[in-house]
């Protein structure tokens, strides 16, 4: 029997500010339904005004309703029936989510409605079962385990089956797949696809990557600056006929097809053989093995791995945040130039003192420098990254992520360096956001001459930027080819993955 | 944790060698005053006095005579007291027996209170009884406990006749000094609570509860509570050393014979050796109640015990 | 934005209630009715009444002027106490924050002992040794109160250079100057005054009760502690002697702890009492 998940009209505001005008919309049973949008967008709100969990400081109105029964004026009492028995949630970062002292059967006997204390037989076999059906293995084991215990892929399957716990009716997901890397995303993508299908729930899918809901979404519902602007079958999404921000969205995942550049020219930096080991005893995990590999002038080297692959530590030896335990990493060039390498970081508000202004943060690389010459700098490099002067005067909390990243790069440019190290700078923002930094980059490159090292797990990324591709797995480097190659005649078995998994997750331009 | 043991280990070794040397800083011929520790010797001149002194080592190298009298008081013999002759530990034991209950007590009633308070602050925050809690948390600790103690006995001793005025050997007795005691902790526990369950408040667990069809109060007292009670644990195990000898002035009031007053009677008395011993045997206290309650911390902790980095 | 914060703290009443007791303790010579150690034992222990607003003590001495006189020793002892405590606590928090490595070690082992250790006790143990007196009572006091400061002064200077703006901020070419001036002693000075309010006011108390156990001030001279110790045992003829001197140090103490709370707000803390929220568990 069909059931429907009907919202009407629904507005979420802050005192005056408004949040999320006058959404309409529909869940069907057994259909996955994208809500896609860009940070900010107002697409969280959506499931929290849904469950009814918004924080409160912001007022909801409008109808909601499940089955024809209103949500919107049921008691906070009544919706707890509502709440994780007919419709649940998934989250993106399942263990800042999780209770890291509860065990995960803890965790899904809560879900399942059980209040009481004590094991019971009937419960043991329907945890173990439920996750057996997200693939966790041996159930009885994990069960056991808690949060931190997990890996980051294993915690979302976890999720998934607190999610599945009590056979709800319908699942709203906020951003499941936003912080994993590839190969994780596409495995959670199918995983979730097939239990939706398989129990007939109805999905509604939140997240900024319209690429990766590509294949698995039945309709796509675009959000922007809290308005909905669209809505299509997936079908549809390349069409012309579609509004500016869809396009918008879908252009910034679409890959481009770029000449690879193949001129070889003197090495700017090069790792002979470095190897890092935080441990003390010789024979611990160590954090890098021995790795070779050289940087040219002008290329823009790709690096992917997965977490704990040994790919930031690699960067931090080529910056020279870190010395090599063994090996040694070459900063020079033409005889005996040092090269100038900076490091961009992930998270554009830790890279920023929040209580400085920007200006003041900057000068942190040209402070010795007379003043008049500190001005005349700022305003270039300003210029260079596309952003206006009077920025600077702000603080980072007042300035977006992107526009954060930008001033980053901005602040590595002061010192006038060869080798710009972009340590999953995309990581933490939005798609299209992402794209205007890649752009930024590879403009960079043709203008300066400056050469890259992109660190990422989003496969999309890599393709994007990359004339050649370095893969870390387990702390080794596993393969090194320039980008065609890679894509096409991967040796190792991982890299293989990864190219599975980019066609699983990342757009394929659809003619027409 | 093996760090914190030795860290510990030399804080009550350097503690001791500060007492031990109090007889050589103090004015006063320091051979006398080490023998008056260890017998009395009346009238005796000066030949005599300088026999004993060969005889008890204490023209010894001081470090020696440091190690020899570590190793007699921890095996009981804290010498005599220099009033009334007898040993030093008769007096000492019972007078620690009596403050650790007192401060434990206090502290007892000082956690359940400010847990109730804490909670009660940080789920209504910003209105009423929050404002009100925290005003007077902030008043608590500014009271003056000489001020307040005299005023409370006669209030209740003396215009009622409803407590006992001094003593602790009743539960009544008990009563004003274990509140006086307990005010300033209340006060602190109390901000910690609040600020612990605040953040818990905050974080994304009570989402996700919520989200599983938990109830206000189930997703308060599961997931919540226990994190927000966190902090408090670190500082019970400082209050309760502070406790140990802070006590001296309640003591005094109250008339109880416990450890500060002890300390505080054989200091302006002079008495060195009962001095010596209180405090020695109060930091060792100290030390090992702030070990225990980090040991249990680190034991309770499950993701500690497994020993899973947190990532 | 700077100067609404410190309106906001200076234009308070706690505050308006500290300047005034200040300055009539300052002025005390100037404005007390009577002398304070005029004996009259015709009017001893009287309740408030025109000719003593505050009744007299024992021995027929004016509280009122007492407790202003009185005041004068209170309040100074415990501001040069606080002020010395804040002084050493804060330059030895950021050299062991700054230096970093075993220096960084073993001050906070030297920390830790001494915050194990109950604080009267170390202050009786000194006064032992040296004698009662003003000298004695700074002293005694001063050596262990610099170590909640000190803490703190650490922790939040360490947890300030490892941030990773603070990285990033080196990685371009800051100087250690630049760091320090920048990223940690903004981050620093805030904090550490809300502390050094409340410090002071508990200070003030713990002060009181050495004069209180007799080893603190000594006659003739005298402060609220003495006052509350001479009162006692007369309180049940008058309590006056008890309530003026109390009321007295809570009252000092009670606003100093709001201004220190204040302090926090302004800069975005919640309570200046939280210092379990500050200082980081270590081992």
């Amino acid at each position: 029997m069909t059931k429907e998940l009907e919202f009407i009209d629904l507005s979420v505001s802050s005192g005056q500010k408004s949040l999320l005008s006058k959404a309409r919309g529909a869940l069907r049973s057994g259909e996955l339904v994208a809500v896609v949008g860009r940070s900010g967008s107002g697409k969280t709100l959506l499931t929290k005004a849904i469950m009814g969990l918004l924080p409160e400081q912001l007022q909801a109105t409008g109808q909601i309703s499940l089955d024809g029964q209103r949500l919107d004026q049921m008691s906070d009492k009544a919706m707890n029936q509502i709440r994780g028995q007919r419709i649940s949630m998934l989250f993106q970062q399942p263990k800042r989510v999780m209770n890291p002292r509860m065990t995960i059967r803890a965790h899904l006997l809560e879900a399942m409605g059980v209040r009481t204390w004590g094991k019971s037989k009937t419960h043991e076999a329907q945890v173990c079962a439920l996750l057996e059906e997200v693939g966790l293995s041996p159930a009885a084991q994990i069960a056991g385990m808690r949060p931190d215990q997990l890996s980051g892929g294993m915690a979302q399957r976890a999720m998934l089956a607190i999610a599945l716990a009590a056979d709800p009716e319908f699942i709203l997901a906020d951003e499941p797949t936003s912080s994993l890397d590839s190969i994780l995303k596409a495995e959670v993508l199918q995983l979730l696809r097939k239990k939706q299908q398989e129990r007939g729930v109805g999905v509604l899918f939140i997240t900024h990557d319209i690429a990766s809901i590509q294949h698995i979404a039945d309709r796509v519902v675009v959000i922007s600056d809290g308005q909905i602007v669209d809505q299509c079958p997936t079908a549809q999404l390349f069409s012309k006929d579609r509004h500016a921000k869809t396009r918008e969205l879908v252009e910034a995942s679409l890959p481009v097809l770029r000449a690879p550049r193949t001129e070889s020219s003197e090495p700017l930096l090069e790792a002979k053989e470095a190897s890092k080991n935080y441990t003390r005893k010789a024979k611990g995990p160590a954090a890098l093995q021995p790795t070779s590999l050289s940087l040219h002038s002008g290329q823009v080297l790709g690096v992917v791995g997965r977490s704990g692959s040994g790919k930031s530590t690699f960067a931090r030896l080529l910056a020279g945040l870190e010395v090599p335990t063994s090996g040694q990493i070459i900063n020079q060039h033409a005889g005996d130039v040092a090269t100038r390498v900076q490091i961009i970081a992930q998270e554009p508000y830790s890279s920023f003192d929040p209580r400085l202004d920007l200006r003041t943060s900057m000068s942190a690389a040209v402070h010795r420098l007379p003043a008049s010459e500190i001005t005349e700098r700022m305003s270039q490099v300003m210029a260079q990254v596309g952003l206006p002067e009077d920025l600077l005067e702000r603080r980072p909390g007042q300035c977006s992520g992107g526009q954060l990243q930008r001033l980053a790069i901005a602040r590595a440019l002061l010192t006038e360096p060869q080798v710009l190290i972009c340590d999953e700078s995309t990581s933490a923002l939005d798609s299209v956001a992402q794209r205007h930094i890649l752009d930024l980059l590879l403009e960079l490159r043709r203008t300066m001459g400056l050469s890259l090292v992109v660190i990422s797990h989003d496969m999309g990324v890599i393709r994007y930027v990359s004339d050649d591709v370095a893969v870390f797995y387990e702390s080794d480097l596993v393969e090194h080819r320039p980008l065609n190659d890679f894509l096409t005649n991967a040796e190792h078995q991982h890299s293989k993955d990864l190219v599975a998994a980019l066609d699983q997750t990342v757009a394929t331009s659809v003619a027409g | 944790m093996l760090r914190r043991v030795v860290g510990l280990g030399a804080a009550v070794l350097l503690s001791s060698f500060a007492v031990f040397l109090v007889p050589f800083v103090s004015p006063g011929d320091p051979v006398r005053s080490l023998l008056r520790a260890r017998m009395d010797f009346g009238e005796a001149d000066e030949a005599t006095v300088q026999a004993y002194a060969e005889q008890f080592g204490l023209h010894d190298p001081m470090l020696v005579q440091f190690g020899r009298w570590l190793g007699r008081f921890f095996s009981g013999d804290m010498g005599l007291s220099y009033i009334s002759g007898t040993p030093v530990a008769d007096q000492v034991l019972p007078a620690i027996g009596v403050t650790l209950s007192l401060a434990g007590t206090a502290l007892l009633v000082a956690m359940l209170i400010s847990v109730v308070l804490g909670v009660l602050s940080a789920t209504r925050a910003g209105q009423w009884p929050d404002r009100l809690i925290t005003s007077v948390t902030h008043a608590l600790i500014a009271i003056p406990e000489y001020a307040l103690a005299p005023l409370l006995v006669l209030l209740f001793a003396v215009r009622w006749s409803l407590l006992p005025s001094a003593g602790y050997d009743s539960p009544a007795s008990m009563v004003l000094p274990v509140f006086i005691l307990a005010l300033r902790p209340i006060s602190f526990f109390t901000v910690a609570v609040r600020s612990g369950v605040r953040q818990a408040l905050d974080s994304e667990h009570v989402l996700a509860a919520r989200a599983r069809g938990l109830s206000r109060t189930q997703a308060l007292a599961r997931h919540v509570v226990p994190h927000g009670l966190l902090p408090l644990w670190t500082m019970v195990g400082v209050w309760f050393a502070g406790l140990l000898g802070g006590s001296v002035i309640v003591e005094v009031i109250f008339a109880i014979p416990g450890m500060g007053r002890l300390i505080f009677d054989a200091i302006t008395d002079s008495d060195i050796p009962v001095a010596q011993g209180g405090v020695v045997v109060v930091v060792t206290c100290a030390v090992l109640v702030t070990g225990i309650i980090d040991l249990i911390h680190k034991l309770s902790d499950p993701n500690v015990r497994i020993g899973v980095k947190h990532g | 934005m700077a100067k609404k914060a410190v309106s906001k703290i200076l234009l308070s009443a706690p505050a308006f209630i500290l300047l005034a007791v200040v300055i009539l303790t300052i002025a005390a010579p100037l404005i007390s009715p009577y002398d304070p150690d005029a004996q009259s034992l015709a009017d001893r222990l009287q309740g408030p009444s025109a000719a003593h607003l505050l009744g007299t003590d024992a021995l027929g001495r004016d509280t009122l002027s007492r407790v202003l006189h009185g005041g004068q020793f209170s309040l100074s002892v415990a501001l040069i106490t606080t002020l010395f405590s804040l002084l050493v606590g804060t330059v030895l928090g950021l050299i062991s924050a700054l230096r970093g490595g075993w220096l960084d070690e073993i001050f906070l082992r030297i920390n830790d002992l001494l915050l194990a250790l109950p604080e009267i006790v170390i202050a009786l143990l000194i006064i032992a040794v040296m004698g009662p007196g003003f000298f004695t009572m700074v002293l005694s006091v001063g050596v262990v109160s610099w170590t909640p400061t000190a803490r703190l002064v650490r922790s939040m200077a360490a947890q300030a250079l490892s941030t990773h703006h603070v990285e990033a901020s080196e990685h371009v070419g800051a100087s250690r100057w630049f760091v320090l001036r920048h990223h940690v002693l903004p981050f620093v000075v805030g904090p550490v005054l809300a502390q050094a309010a409340l410090r002071f006011g508990l200070l003030l108390v713990l002060l009181g009760s050495l004069s209180y156990l007799g080893i603190g001030v000594q006659p003739p001279l005298s402060d609220w502690g003495s006052m509350l110790a001479d009162a006692q045992p007369h309180a049940i003829r008058s309590p006056w002697g008890l309530i003026a001197p109390g009321t007295a140090i809570f009252l000092v103490s009670f606003c100093v702890t709001l201004l220190g709370n204040r302090i926090t707000h302004v800069l975005g803390g919640e309570d200046v009492l939280d210092t379990a929220g500050k200082v980081e568990a270590h081992d």
